[in-house]
């Protein structure tokens, strides 16, 4: 059994291990890396931007809990920029899982502006 | 007679929704928009009853059989009755009370600290051990055995180096590269997949429709 047959026959808990590493490393040992606006992101910060004042943006919630942590921050994102520049706002969902999020996200944004 | 009035249904209202598309006339618009909104409303209203009489039929009789980890149907039935019974009267957010009292003690009982404090954590720890097992299988499917599997290995590989802030400090081009693979390679081959989605669900639809496909009707006489 040569090296690439081995690496490809290991125990399954060692994968587990690495990814569980990989987690707790940077849960325990916090570390900062610059983030970098990536071709789309960019596009769509530069469209919110420069919307006619008589458009208004809509937003589709559709996620659920599950990668909450991951589109979550980006819907919020996305929010807070088209309140800071009073942009119309709409928000809709498809899935009976994303009404819960439409509002935690619309609680979180208008707490922030009102404060 | 108890096949042949659904078949007839369904053959006939099955033209009409596909006809529908092609024919302006103001009546034949007025009578799709009816079906598309009023009717299939009423219909979501029954199939939610049929939903929930199936679901707590099926768990009731597991419950009886002692069927295979029967004793977590007794969860299933609870959270679907709490659940109900919060939604119908405890309110929808602290916002729009409903006839239950709606907090105890800091704890306010409504759909929405429902979803917030258990259905969130729940999905998001089910996500999580999905991540240690989609991994495992990740690493074992990215496999370099072909041309075609050396290509989603690198393509992967690629697109994960483009997506994080390390793959721009390697190289500038490398995220640009990424939404590359992403828009052209990886949208005309979905488009592709789609088409042939499409493709099929009209075949089965148009067996359906016609009576060639009667798995709908259920089993029995």
């Amino acid at each position: 059994m040569n090296f690439w047959h081995r690496l490809q026959a290991i125990d399954r808990r060692w994968i587990y291990l690495v990814i569980w590493l990989v987690v707790m490393i940077p849960l325990l040992f916090p570390f900062y890396i610059k983030p970098q606006a990536s071709p789309p992101v960019s596009r769509l910060f530069n469209y919110v931007d420069t919307m006619p004042e008589d458009r208004a943006l809509v937003i589709s919630f559709d996620y659920t809990p599950d990668t909450q942590a991951e589109l979550h921050p980006m819907a919020i994102a996305l929010m807070r920029h088209a309140f800071a520049n009073k942009t119309r706002l709409g928000l809709l969902t498809l899935q009976v899982y994303g009404l819960g999020l439409i509002e935690d996200a619309l609680q979180q944004v208008t707490e922030e502006f009102n404060s | 007679m108890k096949r042949r009035i659904p078949l007839l249904i369904v053959l006939v209202l099955g033209i009409f929704g596909a006809v529908a598309f092609v024919i302006p006339h103001p009546v034949v618009r007025t009578v799709d928009e009816t079906m598309r909104n009023d009717v299939i409303r009423i219909i979501a209203a029954f199939s939610l009853v049929l939903g929930v009489g199936s679901i707590l039929r099926h768990h009731f009789i597991k419950i009886k059989r002692r069927a295979e980890h029967w004793r977590y149907s007794y969860i299933t039935v609870v959270a679907l009755f709490a659940s109900a019974v919060v939604g119908l009267f405890g309110g929808i957010d602290p916002r729009a009370h409903g006839i239950l009292p709606t907090s105890v003690g800091s704890f306010s009982f409504h759909i929405q600290s429902i979803y917030t404090n258990m259905m969130v954590p729940l999905a998001a720890t089910m996500f999580s051990l999905l991540a240690f097992f989609m991994a495992s299988a990740a690493y074992r499917a990215f496999r370099a055995r072909n041309f075609e599997a050396t290509l989603l290995l690198v393509a992967a590989f690629i697109l994960m180096l483009g997506a994080v802030p390390l793959g721009r400090a390697i190289s500038k081009d490398l995220p640009s590269f990424a939404e590359w693979i992403l828009q052209v390679p990886n949208t005309a081959s979905k488009r592709g997949i789609l088409f042939g989605v499409g493709l099929g669900s009209i075949a089965t639809s148009l067996k359906i429709i016609l009576g060639i496909e009667r798995g709908w009707l259920g089993g029995g006489s």
